[in-house]
């Protein structure tokens, strides 16, 4: 598809629909995930979605200010002992600790950053490891009561439950077995989602433009008044606030802190998903909690037979494979996923960008010399495939049961593609009937409409019926 | 030119080291409202020292960096910015992976009335034109020459007195040399003081009131820009002409 499959002006109504359709996708993905899911993917889930927080705080440091910083393990950890004690020992709430493991991991961010930050490059980084590394042994120290606050070698459980109120009930998946980790889900789905409406509006604000000035260019930034080590100390300290908050969010959901769970490990956990992510992009972060825990859980899952040997991803090669992984992306996707999928979006999409004037700065029919039927002609194909995977499956099933893999497939494919060619369909049909198209566009495009109208039904029906299905009417 | 003004800008005998190696030696230099100076010297002549004494990015070990009457030898960049000092430095120095847009809005780091914000960004506009086509592009993907209007315009986004300007014709091709150079009048015609380091001795001479040669820390010709062309140990050394 060397053609773009839509090209838009820039904030036009078009390119608009566009977005909405993206940001469907996503409301789409966050609402089956607690209803498709099983009980314990569900907890992976979220464990993967805290790792995004903590890798957001890294991104902070790392992506957007250029400081090779390596230590947030430790952030998370501390975040993670200080709700656990708050909770279990003074019978405090978990909202109510909120605030103050923003405010304790602000502060160790300034008692660490303010000497840290002198170094740069590999100094910073070998400060920051040595950070991470000596931390798992602190909280077994019996001075000053940490062991007895932090549960030593032992770890803390926290013997408060996270239960959904009542009014909370009718979220997606609350309600049944699933409820418990549905719940959490959701609560950290919206701590999450503050978290990033926050951290991109501070990247915007004046401190977070003397941050962003300060990575591309540290002399520069001096020049025009940038104070360079209280932004950087700054920086660093809202990033250890959010560290500190991704270790709460770990206890919420676990219920559970050891000094274990807070290694180096996990330090090099959040770098994987920082750089396979994307470095420097608010996305990456996301993506690269997803990545983490969902690439090590399939590579689990792996298993291939090779003759009297198999191959088994849950075996002594597990590590292996799951490197083997993080080297083809390496290959493959360098900017991280995030560039990757820019690259396939752009491929789909092309946003003809505006002059100051407000024209675009190239016609939009110059971008696809003579290529209208192509068009609806992918949007057609992309709108049959789903149904027609969905049709073999139904016909194989009555054969063997093993190919219910297939329907899920077509299925999948009918969701994800429905909204797509019924978008296209419509456009080109409504461009024939400006006269820009010839006849030979009309058919596959109303065919694109039709299909992937049909397909878009079926996705709002199979919603409903998942819905009803968790809840006694 | 008003020499019985105060200088904007000033160095009073400055003394600079890194570690035991001594840079400038007591160095005096006077910049006054409006001039358009520079200062010429070969590599390692403690040109960009000056500069960076200038701006408060290193400290002098004795004399006095005097702004507008008021000894700042101690005081951070940041306050220098803010009293109307800054600096386009060598090689433009852009925030690569920001848009032109938030390369001038840092410009104005150091100020908050958006009203003048905003009509700086128009008087920007109206000089570099071209900058307002750009506007949201990403400065890295520039070419050097609108780079140089993208850097320019974010110094004068925090209206300076004085404008220092590190080798501005470095990197450039030789058919934007020239074009630059008039874009600095240009600037200096709305009333900005420019101190401009250059080792393009005969071009900035030629758009320059006054100039000073700096060898090896010390100032050895302190003349008006005029003389200093015609003075022929400068042809001899920097001009590339012997007798």
């Amino acid at each position: 598809m060397s053609t773009p499959l839509v090209v838009v002006a820039k904030d036009s109504a078009e390119h608009k629909r566009w977005k909405y359709v993206q940001w469907m996708y996503l409301a789409g993905f966050l609402i089956l995930a607690p209803l498709v899911l099983e009980p314990f993917e569900i907890g992976k889930m979220n464990r993967a979605l805290v790792l995004s927080v903590a890798i957001l705080a890294v991104n902070l440091v790392v992506g957007f200010n250029g400081m090779l910083a390596l230590g947030h393990s430790a952030f998370m950890g501390i975040g993670a002992f200080v709700t656990a004690s708050m909770v279990q020992d003074e019978n405090w709430d978990y909202w109510q600790v909120l605030p103050v493991v923003l405010i304790v991991g602000f502060i160790m961010g300034v008692i660490i950053g303010l000497p840290a930050l002198r170094v740069k490059g590999l100094y910073l980084a070998l400060v920051t490891i040595a950070q991470a590394a000596v931390f798992p042994t602190l909280v077994n120290i019996d001075e000053l009561g940490i062991a007895a606050r932090t549960g030593g070698p032992n770890g803390k459980g926290v013997s408060e439950e996270v239960i959904a109120p009542g009014f909370l009930e009718w979220l997606p998946g609350v309600e049944g077995a699933r409820g418990g980790s549905a719940y959490r889900y959701w609560i950290i789905v919206l701590m999450l989602g503050i978290t990033l409406l926050v951290i991109t509006n501070y990247l915007r604000s004046r401190p977070g433009r003397a941050v962003l000035a300060i990575r591309d260019n540290e002399a520069g930034a001096a020049v025009y008044g940038v104070n360079l080590p209280v932004a950087k100390t700054m920086n660093f300290a809202i990033s250890a606030s959010l560290g500190s908050l991704a270790g709460l969010m770990w206890c919420l959901d676990k219920g559970f802190v050891a000094g274990q769970d807070f290694t180096f490990l996990l330090a090099i956990d959040l770098i994987i998903g920082l750089v396979l992510g994307g470095v420097g992009t608010i996305q990456g972060s996301l993506v690269g909690g997803l990545f983490v825990v969902w690439v090590n859980d399939l590579t689990k899952r792996i298993s291939v037979p090779l003759g009297l040997y198999t191959l088994n991803g849950d075996g002594p090669l597990a590590k292996a494979i799951f490197g083997l992984i993080l080297i083809l992306f390496t290959f493959f996707a360098p900017g991280g996923i995030v560039s990757l999928a820019r690259l396939v979006q752009s491929k789909l999409i092309k946003v003809v960008p505006l002059t100051p004037s407000g024209e675009p700065i190239q016609p939009l029919d110059s971008m696809d010399p003579g290529m209208e039927s192509t068009r609806a002609n992918t949007a057609m194909k992309m709108a049959v495939i789903g149904p027609v995977l969905l049709a073999v499956g139904w016909l194989l099933m009555a054969v063997n049961s093993l190919i219910v893999g297939v329907l899920a497939f077509g299925l999948r494919m009918t969701i994800l593609m429905a909204p797509v060619a019924m978008l296209v369909g419509s456009n080109e049909l409504k461009a024939h009937a400006a006269g820009n198209r010839p006849d030979s566009v009309k058919g596959p495009a109303s065919m694109a409409r039709l299909l992937g109208g049909l397909g878009f039904l079926f996705v709002i029906a199979y919603a409903v019926q998942r819905f009803a299905l968790n809840y006694d009417f | 030119m008003t020499e019985k003004a105060v200088p904007l800008l000033e160095f009073r005998g400055v003394n600079t080291h890194y570690g035991a190696v001594h840079i400038l030696k007591d160095v005096n230099l006077a910049i006054y409202p409006g001039e358009l100076v520079c200062l010429l010297g070969g590599n390692a002549s403690g040109k960009s020292t000056t500069l960076k004494t200038l701006l408060g990015m290193v400290t002098p070990t004795t004399g006095d960096v005097v702004l507008d009457g008021e000894i700042v030898t101690h005081q951070s960049t940041s306050y220098r910015v803010q009293r109307g000092v800054t600096m386009v430095p060598e090689n433009r120095r852009l925030f690569k992976r920001l848009s032109v847009k938030e390369n001038l809005e840092l410009g104005a780091y150091l100020r908050s009335d958006r009203a003048g914000i905003a009509n700086d960004m128009e008087r920007i506009f109206e000089l570099f034109p071209r900058v307002k086509e750009r506007i949201n592009q990403k400065s890295g993907t520039l070419s050097g020459g609108e780079q140089q209007m993208v850097a320019m315009g974010r110094a004068l986004m925090s209206n300076p007195r004085v404008l220092l300007m590190d080798e501005p014709s470095m990197g450039l091709a030789p058919a934007l040399v020239q074009a630059n150079f008039e874009l600095i009048q240009q600037i200096h015609s709305e009333g900005v003081a420019i101190f401009m380091v250059e080792q393009n001795a005969n071009m900035a001479l030629s758009i320059a009131d006054r100039g000073w040669v700096l060898q090896t820390g010390k100032v050895v010709l302190d003349d008006d820009a005029e003389a200093l062309l015609a003075n022929p140990d400068l042809r001899a050394s920097y001009l590339g002409e012997a007798d």
